[in-house]
């Protein structure tokens, strides 16, 4: 790849993936500044290795990935006793946004970010890549570097202790949902006759 | 392509602590993304030319390269992020400035840009003095011109959320002012190619002038902080009363 070529390339790539890397950071650091680092971070190395970064659409989920790994980075680099600081700082980001979502559905939102916070990193992120970021299973296999397979059951355990927490900070379990039509995986798709109730993971 | 749906996803969905849409039109305009793609793409490709400046640099490129990096997405974090709009430009030959000089070269080079009434470079210049990062003369004008910038805005913010027009009015015209400002002037006559600071601004200005507080509010909470003026609730998009 010539400089030119190079600096059209990332142009692209910066153009439509930075503001989803900082959303991506600002939901998972501790304040705008860290954002910022993993942003740097995460673009200068996509610079550095511009020609390995996949085309087309798999650019976003390789991008994640690195920041994914920034960010890892970030908190390694800080000492024992900012690990509370991480949680206690999750608590209280939910518990802003709680406060913020509206309550006209029934939710107990508040409860929900309690039953969030106290989940897992490994399943917190998982959710998030899900829930904020919208990624299908093929797109987080990129970012965490495992297997489609792999990601369904951590999914599926994620979920599961989701709802455990819900249930036990006395949050009402969600109606199931029909899975969309677009989307459909041949491999991994609930045959045809499977009831609409039944858990969508657990029918799979 | 499986996108995995659940019930529980809903519920995930609601504790987002980003209002995606708002972040977005935020970073399109924000002059932080401009500073930071040149920083990555285009810096890089000057670097071999200026081998020789660097080593005039007391502290390490890769602190430096940070620092200016960081502090140019969240100007509130060290206050010396507007170094990276303009230090060690091809054409930056200024001598260099430490942060024991701090004080004099703010009070010195802070002359060439107006305040707002009740405007000051104290808490930049507290910030300066304990960061201890080295840089060229025009990178701190630049330093000081956007921390300027960013205190003309809030004052116009708060002004305009209590609704003293007359008040927002005298800021608005100082906002369109700032490409004229010696700093921006310097850099390619203060015209502002696409994706420049000065056409960020701009675009800020706009905002202000059709009264949408939105985008300046995105600026202020990302780019500025407690040394530039802003003192809102929260420098944070997700916390109360910021999101």
């Amino acid at each position: 790849m010539t400089g030119p070529e190079r600096r059209a390339r990332f142009e692209q790539i910066y153009g439509e993936c930075s503001g989803l890397i900082l959303a991506y950071a600002l939901r998972r650091t501790r304040s705008p500044e860290d954002a910022g680092d993993v942003v740097a971070e995460t673009f200068a190395t996509a610079w550095r290795r511009i020609d390995d970064v996949p085309p087309g659409h798999q650019a976003r989920p390789w991008l994640y990935g690195v920041a994914r790994r920034v960010c890892a980075n970030q908190r390694r680099g800080r000492d024992r006793r900012t690990r509370l600081d991480d949680r206690l700082s999750w608590e209280l980001r939910a518990a802003a946004a709680a406060s913020l979502a509206p309550r006209d559905d029934g939710l107990d939102v508040e409860r929900i970010a309690g039953a969030f916070a106290g989940l897992p990193d490994g399943d917190r992120e998982l959710l998030g890549l899900v829930g904020w970021e919208g990624l299908s299973r093929e797109d987080i296999a990129v970012v965490l570097g495992c297997s489609r397979a792999a990601v369904r059951v951590r999914l599926h355990r994620a979920r599961q202790r989701f709802a455990r927490a819900l249930a036990a900070a006395g949050v009402p379990r969600p109606e199931p949902q029909r899975p969309p039509v677009t989307g459909h995986d041949p491999a991994t798709a609930a045959p045809a006759r499977v009831p609409v109730n039944t858990d969508p993971e657990v029918a799979r | 392509m499986t996108h995995d749906t659940h019930p529980l996803d809903d519920a995930t969905r609601r504790l987002d602590p980003v209002d995606a849409d708002r972040l977005a039109a935020a970073w399109e305009d924000s002059p932080a993304r401009a500073a930071l793609f040149e920083r990555i793409a285009v810096e890089p490709v000057r670097a071999s030319h200026r081998a020789s400046r660097q080593a005039r640099t007391t502290v390490p490129r890769a602190r430096l390269v940070m620092v200016t990096v960081l502090g140019v997405l969240v100007l509130s974090a060290v206050g010396v992020s507007a170094a990276g709009l303009f230090a060690d430009r091809e054409h930056d030959e200024g001598r260099m400035i430490g942060p024991d000089q701090a004080e004099v070269e703010v009070e010195r080079l802070g002359a060439d840009v107006p305040l707002p009434p009740g405007g000051n470079f104290d808490l930049l210049t507290q910030e300066l003095r304990a960061n201890g990062v080295t840089q060229s003369e025009k990178g701190f004008a630049g330093m000081l011109a956007y921390n300027a910038a960013c205190q003309w805005f809030s004052y116009w913010y708060g002004a305009q959320a209590e609704g003293d027009t007359a008040v927002a009015a005298e800021a608005l015209r100082t906002l369109h002012e700032i490409p004229s400002w010696k700093p921006y002037a310097s850099v390619d006559g203060g015209a502002g190619g696409d994706g420049s600071t000065v056409t960020a601004m701009r675009k800020l200005t706009a905002a202000a002038e059709r009264g949408d507080p939105a985008p300046v509010r995105m600026h202020l909470e990302i780019n500025c902080g407690p040394s530039s003026g802003w003192d809102g609730p929260t420098r944070s998009p997700f916390g109360p009363g910021g999101g």
